[in-house]
């Protein structure tokens, strides 16, 4: 039985980490670092995440890059919902992580995405350079390559739970259906 | 023909970052649009009131990561004229040097992102190419490569060097811009998508209060650089095209970087004269502001860009404004998308050259 | 600007450094100086809190023709008049003033939150403005 498993998880694994594809999410400054990881120079496709989706349920990676907003913060957790498991999450930038440089004195930013969606990768820096974007995409890889199929499914039960329990972004004030593609 | 309301963005790749438009068609005409911004609004002006100056001047660069140097010089600029501090030459030309550059690394970005727009991937890496030349100038000289913060009240942080590279990054542009001349200005894809689509008359644009690159495309000889006491002895003509539509804001924005590379020209020649760095730095430690109100300007890469602080004698500004090209250049998209097709709609927008951090502050 | 044929028509301001201060008028003495002086944009409007209830609201007009700047404030209260009939990009302005000061306009045709979702609470610039909503401390 565990043969079998460890197998299937091999080949899973090793097409999963080497096809990341991306979602263009990129709120602010950390997004400009994204499209330079994506240009020449640093060439994200020699990693296989060259791939970028506009829509959410295509894609298996959220590159958060950049500060969210109470506004945007429906809109975030929308996409990440969206997306078809398996999903992974890499917080981009010292705002997503905790809020950064307006942590302390800014009314209307989030301190930390972690309060809205699980974060697979923390990327520190404001912004990262190109490089740390494909170091944390190496990251990600590896820890992919860790996975069993049996395991992801406890974590991924894990964190939807996670998400409708204390979130409290799902209730009548945070309608997320204000965001709806077609309206009358 | 029943009415349509579609929801643009905020996720939307086309949307430099996180603009909604509420766009109501009927069939594939606009008949009217909604901007709806405020997704990463985080509060700059607020945070001003809480923090002392220096503590701000870090800040300040996000407003605009595309061109943090020109927010960062309003506000040193603002401490410089209230307490009288006066700029030695070669301050001043590392300024305008470094602004230059800055401009020129902003322009390339758009061009690269508004083919992108349009369709066209392969302008976005060349132009990129180009751009990342000038961020590792940046990041030689400042340690960062957008978030500078090398400006500080009452000159430079540190002495400039390296100036064979900008002598290096200008002889190379040239050719280069030469090169996007050729690949995208007469592309007949690219004519057909811009000639004639989102017209801005002049008086339509003085109405809706939009500056910089957008109203000198109108056909309006209106710089602010003419009159900025930075630019003094430095020899430039505003580009000024009549044309009113896409192609030409796209068509002066490629005028303007090279005509940015003839000011850096200029500014290395007074650097080259002027080999020491004379600056009396203001103690940023209990700065305070004499009472009153100070305004300043700058032309910045998308429209000019002003300061407004009120000061009580306080450690922090009483009240502090930011006004910022972008926000004018969003409102008018209720007016110009109003007519237009939907799959023009990208396109007009996107030559507007509409950034979001400056329009949510 | 003529100062003299100003005052003549609008008893009611003063100058205060370089701007003018109005009491009453708003929206005929910016009509007035646009179609006699020619200033035609409205560069911005700065709004600042005086902290006893009332806000400031300063008009920055600028002539393209003479490439020179007129500072027009009045102090109000909770409303105030549009200029968006006048200056398209009046809209944008008084939006964002409303929704970071609570001034009304009266005549604004698009007036509602601009920054803030639509049920944030209070007005962040406003100098008694206090960060209660229950949104800051999520999760925490």
């Amino acid at each position: 039985m565990n043969v079998i498993v460890t197998s299937i998880d091999y080949i899973l694994n090793w097409s999963r980490a080497n096809s990341l594809w991306p979602l263009t999410f990129a709120t602010s400054c950390c997004g400009i670092e994204m499209m330079q990881t994506v240009a020449s120079n640093n060439d994200i496709a020699r990693f296989g995440s060259e791939v970028f989706r506009g829509s959410p349920r295509q894609a298996d990676l959220l590159i958060c890059a950049g500060t969210i907003t109470h506004k945007m913060a429906p809109a975030l957790l929308r996409l990440y919902e969206q997306m078809p498991e398996p999903k992974y999450v890499i917080a981009m930038g010292a705002c997503t992580c905790g809020g950064g440089m307006f942590a302390d004195t800014s009314y209307s930013v989030i301190k930390g995405i972690d309060k809205i969606i699980p974060v697979d990768i923390y990327l520190p820096m404001c912004p990262p350079k190109p490089e740390s974007l494909l170091d944390a995409i190496r990251k990600l890889q590896k820890e992919i390559r860790k996975e069993s199929i049996l395991e992801r499914k406890k974590f991924t039960n894990k964190h939807t739970s996670n998400l409708t329990e204390s979130c409290g972004l799902l209730t009548d004030e945070f309608n997320v259906t204000k965001l709806g593609v077609l309206e009358n | 023909m029943s009415k349509l309301k579609l929801n643009l963005g905020p996720q939307h790749p086309s949307t430099h970052g996180v603009l909604r438009l509420i766009l109501e068609l009927e069939g594939e005409k606009i008949i009217s649009c909604e901007p709806d911004i405020g997704y990463l609004h985080r509060g700059m002006e607020k945070m001003a009131e809480k923090l002392s100056y220096i503590q701000y001047l870090p800040l300040v660069d996000r407003i605009d990561y595309l061109a943090g140097f020109f927010y960062s010089e309003l506000l040193c600029r603002t401490v410089e004229k209230a307490l009288g501090v006066e700029l030695s030459k070669r301050v001043k030309a590392i300024r305008v040097m470094l602004l230059e550059l800055n401009r020129i690394a902003s322009h390339l970005l758009w061009i690269g992102a508004f083919l992108m727009d349009l369709g066209a991937v392969s302008p976005f890496f060349y132009a990129f190419r180009e751009r990342e030349l000038i961020l590792k100038y940046f990041e030689k000289i400042t340690g960062q490569r957008m978030m500078n913060n090398y400006f500080v009240f009452g000159g430079v942080r540190r002495d400039i060097f390296s100036l064979e590279d900008v002598e290096n990054i200008i002889n190379i542009l040239p050719d280069k811009v030469k090169d996007y001349e050729a690949l995208i200005t007469e592309n007949p894809i690219f004519v057909r998508r811009t000639k004639g689509k989102g017209v801005l008359d002049k008086e339509t644009a003085f109405n809706f209060g939009i500056t910089g690159v957008n109203l000198r495309a109108s056909g309006v000889n209106l710089d602010f650089r003419v009159k900025d006491y930075l630019y003094e002895g430095i020899d430039f003509n505003p580009v000024v095209i009549d044309g009113a539509d896409s192609w030409s804001r796209y068509k002066a924005r490629v005028l303007e970087i090279k005509e940015s590379i003839n000011i850096i020209k200029q500014a290395l020649k007074v650097l080259e004269s002027e080999k020491e760095l004379e600056q009396k730095l203001v103690n940023p430690l209990n700065l305070t502001l004499p009472e009153g109100e100070y305004i300043q300007e700058i032309e910045a890469p998308r429209g000019l860009a002003s300061i407004y602080i009120k000061s009580t004698g306080e450690k922090s500004p009483y009240r502090l404004k930011w006004r910022t090209g972008s926000y004018y250049s969003v409102n008018l998209l209720r007016k110009i998308l109003k007519g237009a097709y939907l799959n023009d709609a990208i396109a007009i927008s996107g030559s507007l050259d509409i950034i979001l951090p400056e329009v949510d502050k | 600007m003529n100062w003299a044929e100003f005052t003549n028509i609008f008893k009611d301001c003063k100058l205060e450094g370089d701007k003018i201060l109005i009491g009453s008028e708003l929206l005929k003495t910016i009509d007035f100086v646009k179609t006699n002086y020619h200033f035609d944009m409205l560069k911005e409007i700065i709004a600042s809190d005086n902290g006893d209830g009332t806000v400031e609201l300063t008009y920055r007009l600028f002539s393209p023709e003479d490439e020179e700047d007129l500072l027009i404030s009045i102090n109000v209260k909770d409303e105030a008049e549009s200029v968006s009939s006048i200056f398209e990009s009046a809209v944008a302005d008084e939006k964002e003033i409303y929704d970071l000061f609570g001034v009304k306009f009266i005549g604004n045709p698009e007036l509602k939150r601009l920054y803030m979702p639509e049920d944030w609470k209070g007005h962040p610039l406003r100098k008694d403005y206090k960060e209660n909503d229950e949104r800051l401390n999520w999760n925490e």
